[in-house]
């Protein structure tokens, strides 16, 4: 019998967690049994950067992270970081399972990590403490990012104040005044409970939040020829069923933090998008322009 | 795998080795047995000290240094003298004020036993305390330290469940509180039946001198819960500003701390540090493997086949704190046993918070049980006791505490009602 | 005391110096960070970018040379720290042992630095490799007090004044 250990960061109600259970059971299935893949949620084997790193050194089998830390280790995935890159999910599928994805998947192969696709984050929306009906809305307002240049400077020339914080100190700080905002995909907002430190929801969508499926190259080659062709005709099936879940939850819970108080509003990203182009000329240096081209007439 | 690993921490323990070096080699065999591979053991230990929360403890540590150094811990006794001496048994309830005071500024109850211990166990002996008394009134007040806001362990368990560190500050606060006063409770009791002396009645005079040589060492505690309410600070950085503070008012309001004295101070702060992060950083690699192979896991399915009753699993955990704190530090404890409490405790819907706080007062009672309740330890040797002698002397304050923690899991707003109605 | 052992450890007193001179300089610079990046937020609005990665850099480099200063100093809590001695051979013994594990350790850990000397950190560009050189700074310098010790007491012995306890495992 095999066992496949599979870490990642989100909690064990996240679609990443829902996707990997599905995996572990059609596996299972398919092999009878003999192949074992074990879901570990919420950082158990390692922070995400560590993750990835144990794929190289092979102490993880498989992990899901998100694009943040993956930039130290392939830099040609900072495009897909870009505010505003994609015009909508259909656009995002469409690029990440197209060739423009599967070149990022292939350029891992440098790194001893073996790239399989690309699970579903979420759209990261913006939480306030006051309404944001426009971009002026966000002058000088505290607003901790993930450590994540492109991110910080788009905020930046959005008027922000961007505060790169530890994510343990983010809803204290939030409570307390020391920050007054924060971006993340909605599932993320309502599993933290955010309503009880912010009152307003703005769906910016500033940006499409992949979660890249990987392996470790040196456990993939020692795996029995079932057990890799029995995950890789999964994940098809299974990436479609996440991003299916996680379009379910998204919905779902949007209507949650409205039961819970919250303000959810629309808003025209324009204004949002024009400055956050900004970014995309100062950081042409981190990305294949060619690349980008390619996303953008797709 | 696991065999390798419970086993060969338990013969290394027996040989004398430290323990956050056992729980290292222990895993180097375990992962050695079962193949994975060795570069785990630096990634991991690094990566689990890699994080801004834990700033906190040397932070809070040095402040703590500086405190001690500056006249500040001097002047704190002194003030609790002051008030409660003149009651029977009074310089015993004197100790456990000053551990409350002494609480509200650091966060570590070796800390405060050293501190306290070497300011009041030998003046109590002169006074005619019998010597055991003196120790256990000193260890056990002690873990009210971890307690009260700020506290290491708090900070710790906050790290590995992702609580909210100032929820769980504010949720030790009235715990803390009735834990001194059960502990005062228990004094009295032991002084009227071995018959301990009074000190005569302070005038008002001397009490208001009292009050005012400790007027600014009271305002230390204003300013760290200060900077976290009014979104100066986050609780880590809460931590820096201590240090500063109490750096600035040894120096210009005590006229101690030259700068030669930083040295010596920061070197010993570090040492401790250096204690509290090996155990952090050997116990996470520890945890880690118990993990891969799906321990806590089996555990908390274990729990789930005996009850699913929430209070009784709380007991049950108790039960289970009781035993390990005899065994192992509190902070390896907690990064030991809460992954694997928590999911299960959680998913029965036992408040997170309430969970802090039981956890960090049900390992604490393991800082005054032999054989290596470290406060036991270091009161026992300021007092020249053994410590068996000690730790029986400390039965009524245990109990006193036990009961506390019972009262807690039973009425969970003991401990969560102050940081929820502050929410929003 | 032979000249050669003399000169060893005198060399290695030196070493724990800049080993100690660093731990305190270190503190410093981790406080001036933290308070730093309060002042910048809070009186400036101008968040800091790098003092929360430079802080906890900092930091890992401390935990493990202040890992260092407990075991030269026998902080680290052990079972035995009832009242009681420990016998010299136990002591040795456990010494072996922890000398083994730094070594295995920072052996097996170089493919780790290999592989994060291409490794980028978010903030600063750093090299991740120079976050996991604080794990060798601090093993490194505990294998060195256990072999210093050692070279110690065995130059002792050879000399024939009386063998002191050795360092460990005692608190
Ligand atoms: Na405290
Ligand atoms: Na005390």
């Amino acid at each position: 019998q095999t066992v496949i250990r599979v870490g990642h960061g989100a909690q064990a109600g996240h679609p990443t967690h829902l996707g990997l259970l599905r995996l572990s059971e059609i596996v299972a299935e398919r092999t009878d049994g003999e192949v074992q893949i074990e879901v570990f949620a919420d950082r158990q084997l390692g922070e995400e950067r560590e993750m990835v790193e144990g794929l190289q050194l092979g102490t993880v089998d498989m992990t899901v992270v998100s694009t943040g830390p993956l930039n130290a280790f392939v830099p040609e995935i900072a495009v897909l970081d870009l505010p505003f890159l994609f015009r909508d999910s259909q656009h995002a599928y469409g690029v990440l399972d197209g060739e423009v994805g599967q070149e990022i998947l292939a350029k891992f192969e440098g790194a001893g990590i073996l790239g399989l696709g690309y699970f579903e984050n979420g759209w990261r929306h913006l939480t306030t403490k006051g309404a944001v009906d426009a971009r002026e809305d966000l002058q000088g307002v505290k607003l901790r990012t993930m450590q994540n240049p492109v991110h910080m400077a788009a905020f930046e020339a959005m008027g922000a104040s961007p505060v790169p914080m530890a994510w343990g100190e983010v809803f204290t700080s939030l409570g307390q005044g020391v920050i007054d905002a924060q971006e993340n995909p909605i599932t993320v907002i309502y599993t933290n409970s955010l309503w009880e430190v912010q009152s307003h929801v703005t769906l910016t969508g500033h940006v499409y939040g992949p979660h890249v499926i990987l392996a470790s190259q040196v456990v993939w080659d020692g795996l029995p020829e079932d057990a890799r062709t029995a995950i890789s005709e999964a994940m098809p099936e299974v990436i479609a069923f996440q991003r299916q879940e996680s379009q379910r939850l998204e919905a779902e819970q949007i209507d949650l933090l409205r039961d819970k108080g919250m303000t959810v509003s629309d808003v025209d990203p324009a204004p949002f998008r024009e400055a956050a182009q900004a970014v995309y000329s100062q950081f042409s240096d981190r990305f294949d322009p060619s690349m980008l081209e390619r996303i953008q007439a797709q | 795998m696991i065999t390798a690993l419970l086993l060969s921490f338990v013969l290394l323990l027996v040989l004398g080795m430290p323990v956050s070096f056992a729980l290292a080699i222990a895993s180097a065999l375990a992962l050695y047995a079962g193949g994975v591979p060795l570069s785990l053991i630096v990634q991991r230990m690094t990566a689990s000290i890699d994080s801004f929360v834990l700033l906190a403890v040397p932070f809070f540590l040095l402040a703590g240094q500086l405190m001690a150094r500056s006249g500040i811990s001097r002047d704190i006794v002194g003030l609790s003298q002051s008030l409660l001496g003149h009651f029977r048994g009074g310089v015993g309830h004197a100790n456990v004020a000053a551990s409350v005071l002494m609480g509200g500024m650091t966060g570590s109850a070796v800390a405060d036993t050293s501190s306290t211990g070497m300011a009041m166990i030998p003046p109590m002996i002169e006074r005619g305390y019998p010597a055991p008394f003196t120790a256990a009134i000193t260890a056990a007040s002690s873990m009210i330290s971890v307690v009260i806001p700020p506290s290491v362990p708090m900070i710790i368990f906050c790290v590995v469940t992702g609580v909210s560190v100032s929820e769980l500050f504010m949720a030790g606060l009235v715990p803390g509180i009735l834990m001194a006063l059960g502990m005062m409770a228990a004094t009295a009791l032991v002084a009227r039946r071995q018959g301990f002396p009074r000190e005569p009645r302070q005038n008002a005079r001397a009490i208001l001198r009292a009050l005012r040589s400790s007027l600014i060492a009271l305002t230390l505690p204003v300013v760290i819960i200060g900077s976290i309410r009014f979104g100066v600070a986050t609780p880590t950085e809460a931590s820096v500003v201590a240090v500063i503070y109490a750096a600035l008012v040894g120096r210009f309001w005590y006229g101690a701390l030259p700068f030669r004295a930083l040295r010596p101070l920061a070197l010993e702060a570090a040492a401790t540090t250096g204690v509290v992060m090996l155990m952090i950083a050997a116990a996470s690699l520890y945890g880690l493997i118990l993990t891969r192979a799906q321990v806590p896991q089996a555990a908390a399915a274990a729990i789930g086949t005996l009850t699913q009753d929430p209070t009784l699993v709380l007991l049950l955990v108790l039960v289970i704190y009781v035993v390990a704190g005899a065994i192992l530090d509190l902070g390896a404890n907690i990064i030991i046993l809460v992954p694997v409490l928590f999911p299960t405790v959680t998913t029965l819907g036992i408040d997170p918070v309430q969970f802090g706080v039981v956890t960090v007062m049900g390992l604490a009672l393991g800082l005054v049980t032999p054989p290596v309740g470290a406060c036991l330890f270091i009161a026992s040797t300021i007092a020249k006791v053994p410590l068996m002698v000690t730790a029986r002397a400390a039965m009524p304050f245990l109990i006193s505490t036990l009961a506390l923690i019972v009262a807690i899991i039973l009425v969970p707003e003991i401990a969560t009602w102050l940081p929820y109605s502050m929410r929003r | 005391m032979t000249a050669p052992v003399r000169a060893v450890l005198r060399l290695w007193s030196c070493v724990e110096a800049v080993a100690e001179a660093a731990i305190v300089l270190l503190t410093v610079a981790m406080v001036a960070a933290a308070a730093a990046q309060i002042v910048a937020r809070y009186a400036f609005a101008a968040p800091l970018a790098w003092s929360e990665e430079l802080s906890r850099y900092l930091f890992v480099w401390l935990a493990f040379l202040a890992a260092w200063l407990a075991w030269r100093r026998r902080e680290h809590i052990s079972l035995d720290m009832l009242p009681g001695r420990v016998r010299p051979a136990t002591v040795r013994l456990a010494e072996l042992l922890v000398l083994a594990f730094a070594v295995v350790a920072m052996t097996k850990g170089m493919r780790l630095m290999g592989l994060s000397a291409r490794q980028p950190s978010a903030a600063l560009g750093l090299p991740m490799v120079w976050v996991y050189a604080g794990f060798y700074a601090g093993m490194g310098m505990v294998a060195g007090d256990i072999l210093t010790g050692w070279l110690r007491a065995f130059d002792r012995r050879g000399s024939g004044t009386a063998p002191q306890s050795g360092p460990g495992a005692a608190t």
